[in-house]
């Protein structure tokens, strides 16, 4: 399904938003805008129905447990349809109203399969694409929070992913503008094969002075890992241990497979933006 | 009294009798610039003696009731006496309300040494200034969103990793975990897909029972993990909360360690800090910067800083400037100036209180002093004696409104603690309040157990005019006028006696005396002095300026509206003298009155008591004259005629028994049928034995028909009968006197109602032989006779009624 707006021309960059049934926080449409108002970006909202939830519920005797009171209660498919739909709508009214005020152009379907094949299929050519799926931890129950907000210095970090590849220096930009955007701090992690010989030698050593480099131009500060990551589990476990809230990755990163996206955008229970590696590599994105 | 004395023509008063005169050259000063002012209070002895006696006696219940007119000086005087011995007294203690944090609708009262309760006010005001700077930079540090961070992260990863754990199982058995809307589902899987409904429906009933199995079996595993959300949750709130007290705990422990060290001394403040500090770690958000406050949002301002309200002092009384005890004056002594009271502000329609709006009455102020009430502005306003008593009963200080002291509201509102009184109340007031709270007010004397009395008058001694003219110059310096000159003293003296009515004493009224000092030296221009010319000019204009209906009845008489003889002779008919009493200016006025008799039973009717125009004493006064008339004229036979008495033209209400011997003469004249002269007026009462008593405002009385005569034209043969015993009051104008030492007028003494028959008719009363037998020709004789007649009449129509027939002479 999309949006009667008049079709963007082939070459027209744009940022892609895919969720499920959760509507994205507001933290994640303002990042979504931010880029395609910089890029001058078409925004592409896609909300997909998992067809597991749809099929999960045609079943006989499908049941749910309840999140706030653990109760089990028959899951009914007409009224999943009804709240996905709801759902959906909500984010398109959302994503009207940020792109409305912001003058971005924008489009927003549903689709309904399996939410990584959905959205790799959908990725095309986007330059960016923000996944953002709902967390398996319990939603907020409302009632006075603990403490009030902590301040910007302790919002969760924005970690980027850098294998030296030919984006990085596009995954790069892209979290040095998440941080700034959101007052987070920025956790850049250098990822190597656990096979490798001795990661973080030679190779590694060149990337960090370009990133430094690079975050110098940008006046970002960043913490820098190292870290042997083969595997969606072993990203994981970095999040956790730098506490992300974002984590920003190359798109031609080996490790998105659609096997490791779809643990990632399980797991992580954050959004994760994915950078589009450029056709041609300049010298400006070179680092 | 010497019966012969009866018929001696009573003796005019010679000048010097008619008023007292001071004589300038007594004084032994130019000015009052030569005279000291004068310490003690003039002629007050008793009443400053009984003061300093309910001031120095600290015993429940000798508060002190200052009785006396109004204008005499009580309230300064009692000011006087209580600022001399309030200060050397101690100066009573501070008080506070701050918040009681256990019971927030009970506020604390907190007492503190002299001053020290405005330190104790900015001292907690700057802590609270310092942890609204130290606990946000604790909380927000990078540090604590550390901490905090990891806590919540550890919550998440907790959830996680038992959802993981359960995915992970589920997915080793075919079983995935689905994240639904609402929560969780679980479904089998075919290819690492859900199963299709179609192709699961294909599975035999055994696959399918042991899919449902598997499904049950990892629900229950999952709702387990959903159940114990909450724990973790509460947990992750409980270590949250605990890092946050930690944190405040550290930021503010070096701020209020200083603060408790400076109260060590003070149990309470100590006592209150302790609990500041627990609930300022308990509480440490409302430090933080209230950005998203609803209130500050609307614009109403009153979201910032409104939590912090509760560890503000609220300095109730503040003894810092204090000297020596409060001497406190009370000016609108109504229910909540007295006891104090809780203001409420509006917040959002609503109206709010808290203990810092709880308001100090003047019993606060006063605590450990004095406080002085003007009795009749308690009594006016509503409740506000019945606080008094209750308070001063009570020896404490309940600050309730006036809804909830009648339990007229039911709404929650606050109850400050209660605060110990020790107060002394001096109130003032005249005597009839003192009285009637006496005699009707069973807690009044329990409670005001000193009255202190003030004399309006002294006695008219040497040493009391020379304290009068200190008294005159204190007051003249006071009230930065001219200096008065010795005739001016002399005349002001004069006046103090004229205003005591009563030539052997002098008046203490200081209102007045102050008012004509006040308008003598208004009149004296651009004078160096005020002279006796300034101040009997002042008396003049006083009286000029009151006297407009004074001035109207006697131009009425002048033209014969008002009936008035001040020459001739009329039968039943003389002159007596009344006073009337408009805004405060007394003035006499002759009235005419008149008597008619007849054969009667012996009735005396009184016109003014039938019509209810006549007052109880003037009723008395009718009653006395029939009783004597009875006693002296028919002892041995029945009282046989009516007689009819009446104040002419009069056409309001008389009262007084001032007019019984002028009464007497118009009966007794009408009897004997003997004229009476009209160029003299008649005042005093009579006993039942025929004697002239005292009457009040003798001087008005005999100025009033002075003033009638002077219009008719003064013939020296006119004047005013007073009774004797009335002499020592005269103190009559100076014009009056110039009319008698010219020999125009006349003022004689009485003594008996036959002075006055042998003044009025010119014919000797008479006195009774020994067989009680009057000498012929005399009035006595005369009305003897007209009784006697009567008394003839009356039997004849008994005895011609018995017989059927007319009476005949």
């Amino acid at each position: 399904m999309s949006e009667h707006l008049p079709p963007s021309p082939k070459d027209r960059r744009s940022v892609l938003l895919v969720v499920d049934s959760d509507a994205p926080p507001p933290s994640v449409l303002e990042a979504a805008a931010t880029f395609a108002a910089e890029w001058q970006a078409q925004l592409a909202g896609l909300f997909v129905e998992d067809i597991d939830l749809l099929r999960a519920a045609a079943l006989p005797c499908s049941s749910e447990l309840d999140f706030t009171t653990a109760a089990i209660r028959p899951l009914e498919s007409f009224a999943l349809a009804r709240t996905l739909s709801q759902r959906a709508e909500s984010m398109r009214a959302a994503l009207a109203q940020m792109c409305t005020t912001s003058r971005i152009d924008w489009t927003f379907r549903i689709s309904q399969g399996e939410f990584v094949r959905e959205t790799l299929a959908a990725a095309g050519e986007a330059e960016l694409f923000i996944v953002c799926r709902a967390s398996r931890s319990a939603p907020s129950t409302g009632g006075k929070p603990p403490l009030r907000p902590p301040g910007r210095r302790t919002a969760p970090a924005v970690l980027a992913v850098l294998d030296g590849g030919i984006g990085s220096s596009r995954v790069l930009r892209v979290a040095a503008r998440l941080s700034r955007l959101f007052g987070a701090p920025l956790v850049v992690a250098f990822a190597a094969s656990p096979d490798a010989a001795s990661p973080g030698a030679a190779t590694s050593a060149a990337l960090r002075t370009a990133c430094r480099r690079l975050l110098s131009e940008l006046k970002v500060e960043a913490a820098m890992h190292d870290v042997a990551v083969d595997d969606a589990l072993q990203l994981l476990e970095a999040a956790q241990r730098w506490k992300s809230g974002w984590l920003v990755i190359g798109r031609d990163c080996a490790l998105l497979d659609e096997v490791h996206l779809r643990r990632l955008a399980v797991g992580l229970g954050h959004p994760i933006v994915l950078v589009q590696t450029p056709m041609t590599e300049t010298a400006a994105e070179k680092i | 009294m010497n019966l012969k004395e009866k018929n001696r023509q009573p003796e005019p008063l010679a000048v010097e009798q008619l008023a007292w005169r001071c004589d300038p050259a007594w004084c032994d000063f130019e000015t009052t610039h030569d005279l000291a002012d004068l310490e003690n209070v003039l002629g007050q002895a008793r009443a400053l003696e009984a003061i300093r006696f309910g001031v120095g006696i600290r015993r429940d219940g000798f508060n002190l009731f200052v009785l006396g007119p109004p204008g005499m000086g009580k309230r300064t005087i009692v000011r006087q006496v209580l600022a001399e011995q309030a200060h050397g007294e101690s100066t009573p203690d501070d008080w506070c309300y701050v918040h009681n944090f256990q019971q927030p609708y009970k506020p604390r009262a907190i007492r503190l040494k002299a001053g020290r309760g405005r330190a104790f006010q900015s001292d907690i005001k700057e802590l609270v200034e310092d942890l609204r700077a130290a606990i946000p930079a604790a909380l927000e540090s990078d540090e604590f969103g550390q901490r905090l961070e990891e806590i919540k992260h550890d919550f998440e990863q907790q959830h996680n990793e038992s959802l993981e754990r359960v995915s992970q199982s589920a997915e080793q058995q075919g079983i995935r975990l689905i994240r639904t809307p609402g929560g969780f589902a679980l479904a089998p899987l075919r290819d690492g897909e859900v199963i299709d409904p179609e192709e699961f429906e294909k599975l035999s009933e055994d696959e399918q029972k042991q899919v449902q199995e598997k499904v049950s079996a990892l629900q229950e595993e999952l709702q387990k993990i959903l159940r114990r959300v909450p724990e973790w949750r509460k947990e992750t709130v409980d270590k949250i909360k605990q890092l946050k007290r930690e944190a405040a705990q550290f930021a503010i422990g070096h701020s209020i360690a200083q603060v408790k060290q400076k109260y060590a001394d003070v149990p309470e403040v100590a006592e209150y800090l302790n609990v500041v500090e627990s609930d300022v770690v308990e509480h440490a958000d409302a430090f933080l910067p209230a950005e998203d406050s609803p209130l500050k949002m609307l614009g109403l301002g009153d979201g910032d800083g409104a939590p912090l309200r509760d560890y503000e002092v609220n300095l109730l009384v503040d003894n810092g400037d204090t000297q020596g005890a409060p001497v406190v004056y009370e000016d609108f002594p109504n229910y909540h100036t007295l006891i104090g009271r809780v203001d409420h502000r509006s917040q959002m329609g609503s109206l709010v209180t808290d203990f810092t709006l709880i308001k100090a009455g003047a019993l606060h102020r006063a605590n450990g002093g004095y406080l002085i009430l003007e009795m009749v502005k308690v009594l006016k306003q509503p409740y506000a004696w019945e606080a008094l008593k209750r308070v001063l009963s009570a020896r404490q200080i309940k600050i309730e409104s006036l809804g909830e002291a009648l339990s007229l509201v039911g709404t929650v509102s606050l109850e400050p603690e209660l605060i110990p009184l020790d107060v002394k109340v001096v109130l003032i007031g005249d005597r009839l309040l003192y009285y009637l709270l006496h005699a009707y007010d069973a807690e009044f004397p329990e409670l005001f157990k000193v009255a202190a009395d003030f004399e309006e008058e002294i006695p008219r001694n040497e040493e009391n005019c020379r304290q009068y003219a200190q008294l005159v110059a204190t007051l003249v310096r006071r009230e930065e006028l001219k200096p008065f000159d010795r005739t001016a003293v002399a005349r002001v003296l004069e006046h103090g006696a004229r205003l005591a009515d009563d030539s052997e004493r002098l008046s203490t009224h200081l209102h007045s005396l102050c008012d004509v000092l006040r308008e003598a030296d208004f009149w004296a221009g651009d004078a160096a002095a005020v002279s006796a010319e300034h101040v009997q000019r002042a008396i003049e204009q006083r009286v000029y300026r009151s006297d407009r209906v004074r001035t109207r009845i006697q131009e009425e008489i002048e033209r014969g509206t008002i009936l008035i003889d001040t020459e001739g002779r009329q039968v039943g008919q003389v002159n007596g003298l009344s006073v009337m009493e408009l805004g405060g200016f007394r003035f006499g006025r002759p009235s005419r009155i008149t008597a008619n008799v007849r054969l009667g039973k012996g009735e005396v009717v009184d016109i003014e008591r039938e019509v209810e125009l006549g007052g109880a004493l003037h009723s008395k006064g009718v009653l006395i004259l029939g009783s004597f008339l009875a006693s002296r004229y028919s002892r041995e036979q029945p009282l046989s005629l009516a007689a009819s008495l009446v104040f002419e033209q009069s056409y309001g209400p008389v009262d007084g028994d001032s007019a019984s011997t002028a009464e007497t003469c118009a009966l007794l004249s009408a009897l004997a049928e003997t004229p009476l002269m009209q160029n003299f007026a008649v005042t005093g009462s009579i006993n039942q034995h025929g004697q002239v008593q005292a009457i009040g405002g003798v001087n008005e009385k005999i100025e009033g028909f002075f003033d009638v005569c002077r219009r008719h034209g003064l013939t020296g043969e006119q004047g005013v009968l007073i009774p004797a015993a009335n002499v020592k009051h005269l103190m009559l104008r100076q014009d009056v006197v110039a009319a008698v030492e010219r020999g125009e007028f006349r003022v004689v003494p009485l003594h008996t109602i036959d002075d006055a028959l042998t003044l009025l008719t010119g014919t000797p009363a008479g006195e009774p032989d020994e067989k009680g037998v009057y000498p012929a020709g005399t009035v006595n004789a005369r009305v003897m006779e007209r009784l006697d007649h009567f008394a003839r009449l009356r039997r004849q129509y008994a005895e011609s009624l018995q017989k059927g027939g007319p009476p005949h002479e």
